[in-house]
């Protein structure tokens, strides 16, 4: 048996009739803590100041039913457990109180105490279930947002490791000695010159939105020296950005993007070279054209560059960007930044 | 000319001596060394014309060998992925060269060391460089330009805004005066990374103590600065804009 002190829930007993009052709780005072509020408004009161888990309401009352009482008892405190008692069996009352009251039991009036004791300990079982449950859920929660965080940790970690994996400091240093031990090969160590530029600004700017015209077209260089290397004369690559645009911006590794697509995509041989041609128009667009002589196989990941060059102006500008591919050439054109 | 290389990995000495033979016959490359402490112990017994300096050592930082003594000789600094040196280097205007060497890169090296040595200019931008990193995030409260008699001293707080004029920039002072350099505006803007600059937009880079108001409106919207100039940000800057102003309060 649960003592008053200790009980960790108080019932509310609402009724207009002060002697229906006193009868409930001269009959349950021994077994549950009671408080009792002659009328809807006290009943609100009551629960603002000392709220309690079990609800119980005669349902014919004047200014406020016990129906419409349990209904705002149910949207201000979802948790309690709530009943309604009528000495009517007025089927309407009755279907209203359990739709809109959200009611736990439906007692009739007059009731008899062991019934009606038996359906209160029910009623604290079923609350002290529901508020288990609660705490259940909860703490199901906090255990998956520290999985969740874990999770995000372990990944990091990871991340972290990768990135020791391909430390630059190493990678440069193992270019340097390659280029060492290149001797007097000057082509080839050259061109490890130039690799490692072009590595140098993938890992220095990829993080960068925008960086200035005049470093993207030195890397450019870099970048198309490697490519003349493999393709020799093949490949023509003619750049012609007057000097008044060098310090435009542009997301780092924009013009990149467009040449090795040019370059994935197109037939390029010595009978059949592909030539680049880069330069600005009067809108202050830069324009990247190539004629266009498709390889009979379609490359794959097809258009990835390009909606990738789309979002990442998309951010910064409202001018588009736009494709234009006719029979004899595809041109590319992409809008300067301030 | 008597040169010094200091460099831990063999292969990575032995071809700045091969590259720097054959660029240049009267160059005298001295001694090969590895650590800091051969370091000291050589330049205190012996005297060099160059330096080359690589940035790790076989037994700690290079910058361990200025703690020990004085070097007034030129130094060109070499490093293969440092990038909060070559931060310093940039602000300093101390010369560096990345690895593997581009020999052009060194060719143009080794001609600016040689026009400075025949002026009899005293190198301050070690010192610069030095001070810069003893002081640890303190910071140099004037920026030097130069100009066609000398050098101007600008300080840094009294900048309200740097705007770039065809490859030369407008450096407008509070004090309502101007000056004209040929550093690029984004020079100006590596070299006051560390102080409250914000370049808004290609042509303009502000002191943001002089920011009266920031209007929003079409692309990134308007700064007004306190001497009434009103001055774009662009599209493309106004999140990162908006967040550096975010810090400020």
């Amino acid at each position: 048996m649960i003592t008053t002190a200790e009980a960790p829930y108080q019932i509310l007993y609402i009724d207009d009739e002060p002697q229906n009052l006193m009868l409930f709780k001269a009959t349950f005072r021994r077994f549950y803590p009671i408080i009792t509020a002659n009328g809807a408004q006290e009943a609100l009161e009551i629960m603002e100041a000392n709220p309690c888990q079990i609800i119980i309401s005669d349902q014919r009352m004047p200014y406020m039913t016990g129906t419409e009482l349990l209904e705002e008892i149910n949207r201000k405190y979802p948790n309690t457990i709530r009943m309604i008692m009528t000495a009517f069996s007025d089927t309407q009352a009755m279907l209203d109180s359990i739709n809109k009251g959200k009611i736990y039991h439906y007692i009739t009036k007059p009731w008899d105490s062991n019934e009606l004791k038996s359906i209160i300990d029910n009623a604290i079982e079923s609350y002290d279930l529901k508020t288990t449950n609660q705490s259940l859920l909860l703490e199901k929660n906090n255990l998956l947002v520290k999985a969740e965080k874990q999770k995000k940790e372990n990944i990091l970690a990871q991340y972290e490791i990768l990135k020791n994996q391909v430390n630059p400091h190493f990678l440069f240093n193992c270019l340097n000695t390659l280029y060492s031990l290149l001797g007097d090969q000057t082509d080839a160590k050259a061109f490890v010159t130039k690799m490692s530029k072009v590595y140098r600004y993938l890992l220095t700017f990829r993080n960068q939105t925008s960086i200035e015209l005049e470093e993207e077209l030195k890397f450019i260089d870099d970048y198309i020296y490697l490519q003349k290397i493999r393709f020799g004369d093949s490949l023509i690559f003619e750049s012609a950005v007057p000097e008044q645009y060098y310090d435009f911006f542009l997301p780092p590794l924009s013009i990149q993007i467009l040449i090795e697509n040019a370059i994935k995509h197109n037939v390029i041989s010595q009978s059949k070279p592909l030539r680049i041609h880069i330069a600005v128009d009067e809108d202050e667009f830069l324009v990247v054209s190539n004629n266009f002589q498709p390889r009979l196989e379609k490359a794959d990941s097809t258009g990835i560059g390009i909606s990738n060059i789309r979002d990442r102006f998309n951010f910064m500008t409202e001018r588009k960007p736009s494709f234009e591919q006719t029979t004899e050439s595809f041109i590319a054109k992409i809008p300067l930044l301030d | 000319m008597n040169v010094l290389i200091i460099e831990d990995e063999f292969h990575a000495a032995q071809n700045l001596e091969q590259m720097l033979k054959e660029l240049d016959k009267d160059l005298q490359i001295v001694a090969r060394i590895d650590s800091v402490t051969e370091s000291v112990n050589f330049l205190k017994a012996n005297e060099v014309d160059l330096i080359f300096l690589d940035i790790h050592l076989s037994d700690g930082n290079s910058f361990g060998i200025f703690d020990q003594i004085e070097v007034n000789k030129p130094i060109i600094f070499t490093t293969a992925f440092d990038q909060y040196a070559i931060k310093a280097f940039k602000q300093n205007s101390v010369d560096y060269l990345l690895k593997p060497i581009d020999p052009e890169e060194l060719t143009a090296a080794l001609k600016k060391v040689k026009n400075w040595m025949g002026s009899s200019k005293t190198d301050l931008r070690l010192k610069h460089l030095l001070e810069s990193m003893e002081k640890n995030g303190k910071k140099l409260d004037k920026l030097a330009f130069p100009t066609v008699d000398g050098l101007e001293f600008v300080p840094i707080n009294k900048i309200i805004r740097c705007e770039s004029d065809e490859g030369y920039t407008d450096i407008y002072l509070s004090d309502q005066t101007r000056v004209c350099t040929t550093r690029k505006l984004k020079e100006l803007e590596e070299l006051l990374e560390d102080y409250p600059f914000f370049r808004t937009h290609r042509s303009f880079l502000i002191n943001l103590d002089f920011m009266r108001k920031y209007q929003r409106g079409d692309a990134g919207g308007h700064v007004i600065m306190e001497d009434g100039t009103k001055i774009p940000v662009a599209r493309r800057k106004k999140e990162a804009f908006l967040e550096r102003l975010s810090q400020l309060q």
